[in-house]
């Protein structure tokens, strides 16, 4: 165990060394477009001495590395700046903005790992039958749809046909109003239960039904595919026949010897969409008028609101390489030769 | 007239794939009865492998079978397939060539055989017990230890023996080990085949042991039988069959064997390879590579008969009573 132990601090070395390298990019980088931060930061109709006040309070006077030592010693800090737009700190823009997009990414994700798993171990055990067929068939189209169409027609069929589910938000208007939700952790779900507020907690399942599940569709589509051909590459193995020859019983082969050994790669690819949805879902969250961070991502850049940038672009990171981190771990965990390499 | 255990009658296997019709097994037939170890010999590829899987009926689905099995009054081969996973592990259970790929690398061998036992005996309370009770039977002194590890902890002997312990989980009446000593050094070779030997005398459990090794067979076998081309060509006691050889194959097998040969001369070998069994030679399967053949060979199919009580040969041109 000592050397899991020093394979997981040289991890989390490394991750922090990503970490550092990610920031440092994003930092020359936003600098180096053309843009005038203080003209952003005071608006068109300020004067020259409000903007000359402006450069001296962002530090724009100084030197660029100076600027990004300040940068950096503010990070340790836990200040992540001052955003250019809306003057608010941008580190308490970001912790309203993460959960909601964390809300219905953790549900898409949940939603793909099982529905994932059942429909690829389904097809493996039916392997060139029409259940197969029929299941490989919704798993190409679930990787291959556009998300940003599959959301309108969700839209058109369950809200304009169907009336059935809300359009968009978050919340309806009336739970706004006479049911409103004390925010504690941001995750509306959570929130409303911990208030005791079930009308509300209804109102927000109902609403995160169709985000989620076009968000899931990507996923899904994954995770079928990766365990299906894992699936079957494993009921070849020897080890499963030997437990067929020897009477074991069929669930027991099927869903512990076989389904345990084609589950890694799946997680693994999980994994990386899951990462890639906390700032990547921004098509999803602009139609379903989702409040979330790829929203808030796309309106820092076409602003180039930097320390906006930089502020999610660490928290995109941290997530990658947390996920990451915790794979490996889980891997290790799942496989007990990785833990004796 | 003793009862056989289980009777293999006229087994025909073929296997269809975009080439053609590979006719694996013909005609093969053979008895184990109870309390026997019966040696399967014959040259890599001759089918040997493919019978015990028909017995077991884990056969690829392109694979076409005709024949009976009949064990314990039954036969195996009308059997659906939820019949047949009962009779495995419970009454017939195997044990396969290469013992680092039969366990599973994700858990603990411990973990598998106490599933195998719960598989097998449903009603049983003492699993662990039971599980490091045949862990000790098996030659394990630290069964704890080895019931906590991981099959990639142990050593292919150690690994082949947990094989058969859990192939011994339901207490079968027959074992087919399917050269279970092939991918093992000679020492722990032999602590497989006195083990094998052991549980055949503590349990009664009948073996059905393929290998191509014919030390092994003289070692355990009581009775055996060879090989050739998915034809069995001679079948009998040991005794028999090693010093009363009838089968011109037999005979080149046991020639080619090192022992008791002088070291300043190569051993001699039986020339040539196996008929392509998509399209299988008329007449006997074996007369290109055979010294006796004559023009009856060409064109006939040899019919196994008895040339004693107990000892059969499939030849037209069989060898006289005193050879070697």
């Amino acid at each position: 165990m000592a050397s899991f132990k020093s394979y997981l601090v040289r991890r989390i070395v490394l991750a922090l060394l990503v970490l550092y390298f990610v920031i440092t990019i994003t930092f020359i980088l936003s600098h180096v477009v053309p843009s005038d931060p203080a003209e952003l930061y005071v608006g068109p109709k300020a004067t020259k001495e409000q903007r000359e006040k402006a450069i001296i309070e962002l530090g724009l006077d100084k030197p660029l590395y100076v600027q990004y030592i300040n940068y950096i010693f503010g990070l340790l800090k836990g200040d992540l700046g001052t955003s250019l737009r809306a003057h608010t700190p941008v580190l308490h823009d970001i912790l309203v903005y993460l959960p909601a997009t964390l809300e219905i990414v953790v549900i898409a994700n949940i939603i793909a790992l099982f529905i994932g798993i059942l429909f690829g171990t389904f097809s493996a055990l039916k392997k060139d039958h029409l259940e197969d067929h029929l299941i490989r068939f919704i798993s190409v189209g679930g990787v291959s749809i556009p998300s940003f169409w599959f959301a309108l027609l969700t839209q058109l069929i369950f809200f304009g046909i169907l009336g059935i589910l809300p359009l968009d938000g978050r919340l309806s208007t009336e739970t706004q109003l006479f049911n409103p939700i004390k925010t504690i952790t941001g995750f509306y779900t959570v929130d409303s239960l911990l208030n005791g507020n079930f009308p509300a907690f209804l109102d927000c399942l109902r609403h995160l039904i169709l985000p989620a599940t076009v968000l899931a569709t990507y996923p899904i589509g994954l995770v079928t595919r990766m365990v299906r051909s894992m699936m079957v590459e494993v009921l070849n193995e020897n080890y499963i026949r030997f437990a067929k020859a020897n009477g074991f019983r069929e669930n027991l082969i099927y869903y512990k010897y076989a389904l345990r050994n084609a589950l890694t790669p799946a997680l693994m690819a999980l994994g990386l969409s899951f990462a890639y949805s906390i700032t990547g879902a921004f098509l999803v969250e602009v139609i379903f008028s989702w409040p979330g961070l790829g929203t808030y991502t796309v309106n820092a850049i076409l602003e180039n609101d930097y320390p906006s940038i930089l502020g999610v672009t660490i928290v995109g990171t941290i997530f990658y390489v947390a996920i990451n981190l915790l794979l490996d771990i889980l891997q290790a965990y799942i496989d007990p030769r990785v833990r004796l390499q | 007239m003793k009862k056989p255990l289980i009777e293999v009658k006229e087994l025909n296997l073929k296997f269809v794939s975009f080439e053609g019709i590979a006719h694996i097994l013909d005609n093969v037939s053979f008895k184990i009865y109870g309390r026997e170890i019966f040696g399967l010999v014959g040259e890599t590829g001759c089918g040997k492998s493919v019978t015990a899987l028909s017995i077991i009926r884990l056969l690829p689905k392109n694979s076409i079978i005709e024949g009976s099995i009949i064990f314990d009054e039954k036969n195996l081969l009308d059997f659906p397939e939820r019949e047949m996973a009962k009779i495995r592990g419970r009454q017939i259970s195997m044990i396969l060539q290469d013992p680092t790929s039969s366990l599973n690398p994700m858990f603990k061998v411990g973990e598998q055989l106490c599933d195998a036992i719960k598989s097998n005996q449903p009603n049983r309370k003492d699993v662990k017990d039971y599980a490091l009770e045949l862990l000790k039977v098996l030659g394990f002194r630290e069964s704890k230890r080895v019931f906590n590890s991981f099959p990639n902890e142990l050593s292919g002997g150690m690994q082949q023996r947990i094989a058969i312990a859990i192939a011994l989980s339901g207490e079968p009446k027959l074992l087919i080990a399917d050269e279970p000593t092939t991918a093992l050094d000679v020492l722990t070779q032999a602590q497989i085949v006195a083990l094998l030997k052991d549980i055949r005398d503590k349990y009664g459990t009948s073996i059905l042991l393929i290998t191509h090794n014919l030390g092994l067979v003289a070692e355990v076998c009581d009775r055996v039988g060879v090989m050739y081309s998915g034809q069995i060509v001679e079948t009998g006691p040991t005794e028999e069959i090693f010093y009363n050889t009838r089968h011109p194959y037999t005979l080149g097998l046991l020639q080619a064997l090192p022992y008791n040969k002088p070291k300043d001369k190569p051993l001699p070998v039986i020339l040539g390879n196996l008929p392509n069994p998509f399209n299988p030679p008329k007449g006997c399967r074996f007369k290109e590579r055979c010294s006796r053949a004559t023009k009856e060979c060409e064109n006939l199919k040899p019919k196994p008969y008895l040339i004693s009580q107990e000892h059969s040969v499939a030849c037209f041109n069989p060898l006289g009573d005193i050879i070697c």
